[in-house]
């Protein structure tokens, strides 16, 4: 059968929704991405580099690379600030596209950028009043929010959902303090700290972090919230952000207070190793915070060597939050009739079939389906593609 | 021999848990811990008599029966209930805690609380002092009299005993009215000013129940039962318990 025409609606350009549109552009297929951001890359292009005098192989840069190959291929068709408003299946679906809803959370200055050189436009302005009064402060090629998305009709002959996860709120383990305490951060947060400053800085003064603790599995493999999961990515993001830290500052004290610890890639054994004379671990999951003077911390947790309670204080606090079933998951599973799983991610047929749905012509690639890394999602985002070109007989 | 070592059967012999596990509802997620320490951080029993919440748990799930019921510790858990709400798990530490205590021989417990729940049991008062029901209603009354006079704005303040039909049948801890009498009047100011139509009981007016914290069922239930029947015959509708 020939790929003439044949056309497939991608929905989320995170790494997952990148990769399959790629990887399906490369059989000639004609590929849609549905973003309902401004910007292209999902969480995983918001993430530091994490290499020491070796690269870590966290997979952050290829994102930016993924990324750089899809925006230079004419084949694919991207529509930012656009949702999916209703979907017909009659052999072919007929998609109804909208302008996105999507509202930015905070815009200093009235206007919000994206994370890579290859975002286009790089800068979107969400907020004209604000941008009017001070116009020098606008950058150049600015693009107006409300002058973007999509609206209209679309016939494709599949579907793949990448539409993503969302970071665990962390105010909702009101003991830490997130949000009220300045220098509790999730990892997320130190993700973005990271490649701002370069380094670690606390976010009340500036400073950089001396002595800082790490929390994993906030979030995460936890019943009374209803998470039963490990999140997967929180130890190796964790670890690895230390070991950035420690390599810049020899001097920072770290500690990570933990359950157990995930493996963290390829040359995990030797990376934990190294780890374990870099850092203090500690198998105990602190459970209350306390603001001290000058912004500091104070945990108070138990300590195994006399199984007494300790207070310890601390420059900076991590919460390793895990990967939560994406905010959108029951809108798109009622506008796709696509069900969810008892953890609230998308269901695939079975484990060895999880980029298929129970619904023909529907395919699930990333996190959308349950949590994974950079490189498992690009993987699983693969094996989606390869779905769908059998699915269309295309070869 | 070198150091003595901590040594399980051979034979899986756990008993204590599975028991336990089997009166709880959803076996109280007794076997689902994660070992991550969290009950330990918040409990304020960690460390007494080298003991943990955490490893309490951990020595109940590896079968050693003797030491976890043995531990002077079961005594020490003030079930507060922390470990619970931090507890990834949902896990109920406390009632194992509670079936520890109740594996003891009774008049092995310890003497404050074995004393206080035997005390309770020898009238209807439900009184861990022991105090009887007239010196209760002397006292109520002395009491109320004394705040009628000195404080006008309080002359029409009530605090009824036995009063039939009254709707919160309200109890007392029993220390307040024989060593701290000014401590109950600030509450009937509030129920007072709020209007409220209550009543204490002549039986049951004792609110402590130091038979539930030395894991005597049957004695906490004959205490516990005493005051619901008397709140029932009073016709009260809600039952206002203070402890
Ligand atoms: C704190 C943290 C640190 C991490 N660090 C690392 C790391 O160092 N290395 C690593 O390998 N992994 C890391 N991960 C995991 C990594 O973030 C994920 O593996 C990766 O982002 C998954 O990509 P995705 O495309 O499935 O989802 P996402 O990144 O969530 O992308 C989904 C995209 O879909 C869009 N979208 C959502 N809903 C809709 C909709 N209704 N319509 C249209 N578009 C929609 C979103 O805007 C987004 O652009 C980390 C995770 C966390 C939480
Ligand atoms: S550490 Fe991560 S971002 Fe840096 S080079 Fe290696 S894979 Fe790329
Ligand atoms: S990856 Fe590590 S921190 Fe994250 S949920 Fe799993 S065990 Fe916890
Ligand atoms: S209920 Fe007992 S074990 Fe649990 S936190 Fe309170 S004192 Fe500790
Ligand atoms: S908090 Fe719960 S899961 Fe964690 S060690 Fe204690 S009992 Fe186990």
């Amino acid at each position: 059968m020939s790929t003439k025409n044949k056309k497939v609606m991608v929905v989320g350009g995170g790494i997952a929704g990148l990769t399959a549109a790629w990887e399906l552009s490369r059989f000639n297929i004609d590929v849609e991405l549905i973003e309902k951001t401004p910007f292209l890359g999902g969480y995983a292009i918001q993430y530091c580099c994490k290499a020491t005098d070796e690269c870590r192989q966290c997979g952050a840069c290829t994102v930016e690379a993924m990324l750089k190959n899809v925006v230079n291929e004419p084949k694919i068709k991207v529509h930012l600030a656009t949702d999916v408003e209703k979907i017909n299946n009659s052999g072919r679906f007929s998609v109804d596209l909208k302008k996105s809803s999507y509202q930015p959370v905070s815009a200093t200055e009235g206007v919000i950028r994206g994370y890579s050189k290859n975002n286009s436009p790089l800068h979107v302005i969400v907020d004209k009043e604000k941008c009017e009064e001070n116009p020098d402060a606008v950058p150049e090629g600015a693009v107006e929010l409300d002058t973007m998305g999509f609206s209209g009709k679309l016939d494709v002959d599949a579907v793949i959902l990448a539409s993503g996860f969302q970071p665990f709120d962390a105010e909702q383990k009101g003991t830490y303090g997130y949000k009220k305490f300045p220098n509790v951060v999730t990892g997320m947060d130190l993700e973005r700290i990271i490649r701002e400053n370069a380094t670690v800085v606390r976010p009340s003064d500036g400073k950089a972090a001396q002595k800082i603790a790490f929390i994993q599995c906030v979030g995460s493999r936890d019943e009374n919230l209803g998470n039963l999961w490990c999140s997967q990515v929180c130890c190796p993001y964790a670890l690895r952000m230390a070991e950035t830290i420690k390599h810049k500052n020899a001097d920072a004290e770290i500690s990570i207070f933990y359950m157990d610890i995930q493996n963290v890639g390829k040359n995990y054994a030797e990376f934990y190793e190294k780890c374990k004379t870099d850092f203090r671990f500690v198998r105990n999951i602190p459970v209350d915070v306390f603001p001290m003077e000058n912004d500091s911390l104070s945990m108070r947790y138990m300590n195994e060597e006399d199984g007494l309670c300790i207070n310890e204080e601390f420059d900076l606090l991590v919460l390793s939050v895990g990967i939560m079933p994406g905010p959108d998951n029951n809108d798109l599973s009622g506008i796709f009739d696509v069900g969810l799983n008892e953890d609230g991610f998308f269901a695939g047929i079975d484990k060895l079939n999880s980029t298929s749905t129970l619904k023909g012509g529907i395919f699930l690639a990333g996190t959308v389906a349950g949590p994974k890394d950079i490189a498992a999602s690009m993987a699983h985002a693969g094996q989606a593609a390869s779905e769908v070109i059998k699915h269309l007989g295309v070869s | 021999m070198a150091e003595e070592a901590i040594k399980l059967g051979g034979k899986r012999k756990s008993t204590f848990l599975d028991k336990v596990k089997e009166i709880l509802p959803d076996g109280g997620n007794l076997n689902l811990c994660l070992t991550c320490g969290a009950c330990s951080s918040g409990c304020p029993a960690t460390g007494l008599a080298d003991m943990d919440p955490r490893k309490f748990l951990r020595m109940a799930a590896l079968g050693m029966d003797e030491e976890v019921t043995k531990s002077p510790w079961v005594w020490m858990c003030t079930g507060c209930q922390r470990c619970i709400y931090v507890c990834p798990m949902k896990i109920d530490i406390p009632q194992l805690v509670y079936e520890a205590r109740a594996t003891w021989p009774r008049e092995e417990r310890p003497k404050g609380i074995l004393g206080s729940c035997d005390m309770a049991l020898r009238n209807d008062s439900g009184s861990a002092m022991g105090t009887s029901e007239d010196d209760f209603k002397f006292v109520v009354e002395d009491v109320l009299e004394e705040y009628q006079e000195a404080q006008p704005e309080f002359k029409d303040m009530q605090a009824p005993i036995d009063k039939q039909g009254a709707e919160f049948f309200l109890n007392q801890n029993s220390r307040e009215p024989v060593t701290e009498p000014d401590e109950m009047p600030p509450l009937w100011k509030i129920l007072h000013l709020v209007g409220a139509d209550w009543t204490y009981g002549s039986k049951g007016w004792g609110g402590e129940n130091y038979c539930m914290f030395l894991a005597d069922n049957d004695s906490w239930e004959h205490v516990t039962r005493i005051a619901a029947k008397q709140a029932d015959d009073l016709g009260c509708k809600v039952f206002l318990n203070t402890e």
